[in-house]
C-alpha cells in the first residue's frame, strides 16, 4: 500500500487528485495480474504522458514562463545576495572582527578579515548557493504559482530553456567549453533547486485542494 | 455542422468504451482494446486520451466506490456522449466511404 500511496503523490504532481487516485488503482489492479514489475514502468508512463499533455496543452504561456525564468533568477540572486546575505555576513565578519561573535575556533577569526578584504572564498559559496540555490528555489515556485495548474511543466519549461541558452552560449563563446566536463555543473544544481520549487508549490495547491475538499468526498478519495 | 475531427486511438478508445459497456473504466477498456486490436495501450496514453475525450466532451466520467482490491481507491467509469457517439459515427462512414470500392476485407467492401 505504501507503493501506491508513494505512486499516487507523484502522479498527483502533474494532475489532479480525483484523476490521480482513480488511474493509480487501475495500475494496481492491472499489477495484481499482470505482475508487480510492471507497476511502476506504467506510472513512469503515465507520469512522462501527463507532463507532455501539460507541455503541450498550452505551450505560450509556459514559454513566456520560461522566458521570465532567466531575469528572474537574477534579479532574485542580486536582492538577496546585496540585500540580505552579504550585509548579514559582513555583520557576522565584523563580530568576529572585534571579538564578540561567540563562535570559539580557529576559522571564525581568520574567516572574517578575509571576507573584508574580499578574498576570503566562502563569500564565493555564497554567491554560488544564493545563485544555484536560493534563487531557483523561489523562482521554480514563483513560476510554478502563475502556471494555471501545470506546476512542473513550467518547472520544466524553464530548465529546458535555460540549457538551450547555455548550450547556445556555449557554441558562440567557445573558450568555455572546458567547463562542460566540469564533474559536478553548478547548473544541475539550479535545475534541481528549480524543480524542487515547483514540486513544493504544487504540494502546497494539493494541500489547499484536500482542505477546501467537502468532507465525504475526501473520504472516498 | 460537422463533428469534431477525431485521431485514430481517440476513435479506438471511443469504441472500446461501447463496447465495454456501464463497467468501461481503465483495467477492462485497456483489456479491450488489447484483445481487439492486438496492441497493448500505454497506460499513459489511455489516461491522456481518455481525459482529452473528457475535455472535448465526448466522453463523461463518474467515480464509483472505493473498494479495498484497489486500496479503497475509487474507479472512474467513462461514458460516451452523445456528440462522442455522433464523432466516432462520422469518422467510421468515413473511412468505409473510403474503402468503398477496395478489395481491402476480402471482398466484402467491394461492392
Amino acid at each position: 500500500m505504501r507503493r501506491e500511496k508513494a505512486a499516487q503523490l507523484i502522479l498527483s504532481l502533474v494532475t489532479p487528485q480525483e484523476i490521480a487516485i482513480p488511474t493509480i488503482g487501475d495500475l494496481a489492479e492491472e499489477a495484481s495480474f499482470r505482475g508487480s514489475a510492471s507497476f511502476w514502468p506504467d506510472v513512469g508512463r503515465t507520469f512522462a504522458s501527463q507532463l507532455w499533455r501539460d507541455l503541450c496543452s498550452c505551450p505560450i504561456r509556459l514559454a513566456i514562463l520560461a522566458l521570465s525564468g532567466f531575469p528572474l533568477i537574477l534579479i532574485w540572486s542580486s536582492l538577496l545576495l546585496y540585500i540580505v546575505i552579504l550585509p548579514v555576513a559582513g555583520m557576522i565578519a565584523l563580530l568576529q572582527l572585534v571579538g564578540i561573535w561567540p563562535v570559539d575556533h580557529i576559522g571564525a577569526y581568520t574567516i572574517g578579515p578575509m571576507m573584508l578584504a574580499g578574498t576570503a572564498p566562502w563569500t564565493n559559496w555564497l554567491f554560488a548557493f544564493t545563485t544555484y540555490a536560493i534563487s531557483p528555489l523561489f523562482v521554480g515556485y514563483y513560476l510554478a504559482e502563475r502556471s494555471g495548474g501545470r506546476e512542473i511543466a513550467a518547472a520544466l519549461a524553464n530548465v529546458t530553456f535555460f540549457r538551450v541558452l547555455g548550450l547556445l552560449g556555449l557554441l558562440v563563446f567557445k573558450e568555455n567549453l572546458h567547463l562542460v566536463d566540469r564533474p559536478l555543473p553548478f547548473h544541475l544544481i539550479s535545475d534541481f533547486f528549480l524543480i524542487t520549487g515547483a514540486i513544493l508549490c504544487r504540494f502546497r495547491v494539493l494541500g489547499l485542494q484536500h482542505h477546501a475538499r467537502p468532507h465525504n468526498e475526501t473520504a472516498t478519495a | 455542422m460537422s463533428a469534431p475531427s477525431l485521431g485514430d486511438f481517440e476513435q479506438i478508445v471511443l469504441l472500446a468504451i461501447l463496447r465495454v459497456g456501464e463497467n468501461a473504466y481503465g483495467v477492462p477498456i485497456r483489456a479491450e482494446i488489447a484483445a481487439c486490436t492486438g496492441r497493448d495501450p500505454a497506460p499513459g496514453a489511455l489516461y491522456t486520451t481518455l481525459d482529452r475525450l473528457e475535455e472535448k466532451a465526448m466522453v463523461t466520467s463518474r467515480l464509483g466506490d472505493p473498494t479495498p482490491q484497489r486500496g479503497g481507491r475509487a474507479k472512474r467509469f467513462f461514458t460516451v456522449t452523445a456528440g462522442g457517439l455522433a464523432a466516432v459515427t462520422q469518422a467510421q462512414r468515413s473511412y468505409q466511404r473510403l474503402l468503398k470500392g477496395l478489395r481491402l476485407l476480402g471482398g466484402a467492401n467491394a461492392t
